[in-house]
């Protein structure tokens, strides 16, 4: 026979958590959980940006030093951009002033030059203070000096991730075509590229 | 009695003592890295700015007939379409730096050829910001050529400083 005493506190070991406990507990992992999904959300969406950001800013920089080879270039860059759409192009800006033989300036930055699969891409919007219908235009001299809007003394374009996500913004500034991209997503403040 | 093992507090002392000397020595080389690393990327944004600005201005050199250099070599002035000995002026390019800003009045860059644009109006733009010195001296008379330095003030808080003889020489010599 097993003493009465032995099952008391065999039983006693027995004990679990007690509903409260358990819904407390799901309840702080669940609160956490949910910080962590968004601030991952948040992260990637402003990574994502930057990918199209400074991929498009070392694109134009690009144009610039095709436009110092002889004949001035034109980049054209889209608004709206899907996962698989081309993001800007570049063209002579006079096809009959051209110092050097040749027929374009740069190739085409399209989306299909960031890293991962189409359906990972996102869409984007970019606009600027300079825009031509649904496009910005940035043209630059032989020279390689930007020529800038009347009035302004910098192109500013804006990507933003769509829908309501993060944006970044790139600030084409001066004669010299200084290119900065922001810090966040105030033109004025930002970084040097 | 119960023997209470641990550590004593002059173990404790040298213990913290020894691990507090590693991580100063640590951080320090993490510092050094980290400003050298700034620096040079400071000092390549620097080159970068200057070369262009060099672009820039030498074009101009090469298509003016004379230069002169005034305020105390702060303004550059490059007469496009007159003569050193001709007395009315001309179309000019003119260059200074006032408070960090480097501009350029003149005639507009023709977008397409990359010439100056003699039929446009003069206007002021900025070629670039950040330049805390620009100063410019004539080479000695006859030799066609106009040295110049710029100091480009980084964001990053170094500055660098370039002195530069144009590789642009004046369409004529300098005339005295």
């Amino acid at each position: 026979m097993v003493p009465l005493t032995l099952l008391r506190d065999n039983n006693r070991s027995q004990q679990g958590f007690t509903l409260v406990e358990l819904i407390a507990a799901i309840a702080v992992v669940g609160i956490l959980s949910t910080i962590g999904i968004g601030s991952y959300t948040r992260i990637t969406g402003r990574e994502k940006v930057n990918a199209v950001t400074i991929g498009l800013a070392g694109w134009i920089d690009q144009v610039r030093k095709a436009s110092t080879l002889g004949s001035s270039c034109t980049a054209t860059i889209n608004k709206a951009i899907a996962p698989d759409s081309i993001i800007a192009t570049a063209a002579l800006t006079s096809t009959t002033q051209t110092a050097i033989e040749r027929s374009t300036c740069v190739p085409a930055f399209s989306m299909s030059e960031l890293s991962g699969p189409s359906s990972s891409r996102s869409t984007y919007s970019i606009n600027s203070n300079n825009m031509s219908g649904t496009q910005t235009v940035v043209q630059f001299t032989p020279r390689g000096t930007l020529v800038l809007p009347s009035g302004n003394s910098s192109i500013d374009i804006t990507v933003q991730l769509l829908t309501s996500g993060p944006s970044r913004c790139i600030s084409i500034k001066d004669l010299i075509a200084n290119i900065a991209i922001s810090k966040g997503e105030d033109c004025v403040d930002q970084e040097r590229f | 009695m119960h023997h209470h093992s641990g550590f004593t507090l002059p173990e404790l002392l040298v213990a913290i003592f020894i691990g507090s000397l590693v991580i100063v020595m640590a951080a320090q080389s993490l510092i050094s890295h980290i400003r050298l690393s700034a620096r040079s990327e400071a000092m390549m944004r620097s080159q970068d700015i200057m070369s262009r600005i060099q672009n820039l201005v030498d074009q101009d050199i090469q298509e003016a007939r004379c230069v002169s250099v005034e305020n105390s070599g702060n303004k550059l002035v490059l007469s496009i379409t007159t003569w050193c000995n001709e007395t009315q002026t001309g179309a000019q390019v003119i260059y200074q730096s006032i408070n960090n800003v480097l501009t350029r009045t003149g005639p507009a860059i023709d977008p397409t050829s990359g010439g100056i644009d003699l039929s446009s109006s003069p206007r002021t733009s900025t070629v670039s910001s950040n330049i805390s010195e620009f100063s410019a001296s004539l080479n000695s008379a006859g030799s066609r050529g106009v040295t110049y330095s710029i100091n480009v003030l980084d964001p990053s808080g170094f500055s660098f400083k370039q002195s530069k003889s144009t590789g642009g020489h004046l369409r004529s010599r300098l005339i005295n």
